[in-house]
């Protein structure tokens, strides 16, 4: 696989991938500083730039490294380990982590559920439901974008809920109701122009895409939940027991 | 403070597609109704529509065989996380794949990565297994296992073209996974593109395991690359009281 696959003909690009990850994680590129400038690597290595640059646009991807117009290349330090069986919502999951949670709401409205989101709610295409699509900023860098779908059964009060004063699981809680388990589904995809944008990146950047169903204590479907989330913010880890 | 949302042409064609695809239970290789069926069923202009298309075809869900019509692929194969609850099977991937190629099954000594991974000096002897799954033809996934040459003497007489690791573990050399974690990532390809039939730097799913046997001893370090464009990760998950989370 990559690593051990890459020899000396591997093209060059992945042998300098690999190169530069070897020197992050021995820490000779600590985090914080910045690498050798793209000439100063394709002059060590007597590669060519474009070279460099594809090395180099991959790992930023993978989130080790971070571009800063007019700076240079950076060195990022560990990113997100999200656990993927803890149930919760963002701003619960960020503050676990430590960071601070924001969101902008893009769109908090009614809709008829319509035959597909009928269909994934288990409600009548007429149903009305909710649709909240919202930017989540962790530390005021994007981080995520969440489109939510609540049938409008469940919480009827929704349309009078603040929800940059609550987040959504402070008011599931509110009335009464408890995820107590959800079905999840994660792919990798590439956005539009107009979400990447909301999220500040490249629609050629493909992210984590999530797709959720969330049932309550009564096996009730609270929401269907699809979160893009920037790939060079996090990683996902479960543990398994026997 | 009742606000309505308009849904957009676009955002109603995607839905229709996914709707109908659920609908009559699509499967994989059905034909989906021409374009200006679509068009006159669900009310959409010819662009809207085929720009919706093409997304369902660049993420991998649609095909269109030029002259024939357009088609699903079918479902994603489901590799669930946390699943390795049925350790035998190691993945549910490996049941639904029809098919697994051996890239390799050598001893090797410790490089410096390894060495920090099973915590051992450099050098110390390690056999590597790396498979290429498929299912019908079509590459899904390769998974390379790390483990010490030591403690499974002559394991490269078993054919893991069709047999499992963790059987092997468990049954030859009586040691057995009991627990460990997954972390997914997200990369881009890079040596292993060919293998997986995908463009140099296209995006995958990096999944890096790392499994204790019964004793609480370092047992297993693999990393799979899954094509995002046929595999979806599961998981299904409960709310879990105290700090351990198991299953």
């Amino acid at each position: 696989m990559s690593e051990e696959r890459i020899n000396y003909q591997s093209p060059l690009y992945l042998q300098l991938r690999e190169v530069i990850r070897g020197k992050i994680e021995s820490g000779e590129y600590p985090p914080g500083t910045a690498i050798p400038s793209e000439h100063t690597l394709a002059e060590t290595y007597g590669i060519h730039r474009l070279s460099v640059r594809s090395a180099i646009s991959a790992l930023i991807y993978e989130g080790l490294l971070k571009s800063v117009q007019g700076k240079g290349v950076f060195v990022t330090g560990e990113k997100d380990e999200r656990d993927l069986e803890t149930i919760g919502g963002f701003k619960q999951t960020m503050e676990q982590l430590g960071h601070k949670p924001s969101t902008r709401m893009i769109t908090k409205a009614l809709r008829p559920a319509g035959n597909y989101y009928g269909a994934m709610l288990q409600v009548s295409p007429d149903a009305p439901v909710f649709y909240i699509k919202r930017v989540c900023y962790s530390e005021h860098q994007p981080y995520s974008l969440e489109e939510i779908y609540i049938p409008q059964a469940i919480i009827p009060e929704m349309p009078h809920v603040d929800l940059e004063v609550f987040s959504l699981y402070e008011i599931y809680a509110f009335y009464g109701i408890e995820i107590t388990h959800v079905d999840e589904m994660l792919e990798l995809e590439e956005l539009d122009a107009g979400k990447a944008r909301l999220l500040d990146l490249d629609p050629s950047d493909a992210v984590m895409k999530f797709e959720g169903i969330s049932y309550d204590q009564q096996g009730r479907i609270v929401e269907f939940a699809r979160t893009y989330t920037r790939s060079d913010r996090c990683s996902f880890t479960v543990h398994y027991q026997k | 403070m009742e606000t309505r949302y308009t849904i957009r042409p676009r955002e109603a064609a995607s839905e229709s597609i996914q709707a109908y695809i659920l609908e009559n239970q699509l499967c994989a290789g059905d034909r989906l109704p021409s374009e200006r069926e679509m068009c006159s069923m669900w009310n959409l202009n010819r662009s809207t529509l085929r720009s919706a298309l093409a997304r369902f075809v660049r993420s991998g869900i649609l095909e269109v065989r030029q002259g024939s019509g357009i088609f699903y692929i079918g479902p994603k194969y489901q590799r669930k996380l946390q699943g390795l609850k049925s350790f035998k099977a190691e993945t549910t991937l490996q049941a639904r794949a029809h098919e697994s190629r051996l890239l390799s099954l050598e001893k090797l000594e410790c490089d410096k990565r390894l060495s920090r991974v099973f915590q051992t000096i450099l050098g110390t002897p390690l056999w590597h297994l790396s498979r290429l799954r498929l299912a019908e033809g079509i590459p899904l996934e390769i998974e390379s296992s790390y483990f010490l040459a030591d403690r499974f003497p002559g394991i490269d007489r078993y054919d893991f073209v069709h047999d499992s690791l963790y059987r092997v573990f468990e049954e030859e050399y009586g040691i057995i996974p009991t627990q460990g974690d997954e972390t997914i990532t997200a990369t881009r390809a890079g040596a292993e593109a060919a293998l997986l039939a995908i463009p140099d730097e296209a995006p995958i799913f990096r999944i890096e395991s790392r499994t204790y046997d019964q004793y609480g001893q370092f047992l297993e370090y693999c990393r799979a690359v899954a094509r995002p464009d046929r595999v979806q990760l599961i998981s299904h998950m409960d709310r879990i009281s105290g700090e351990e989370g198991g299953l």
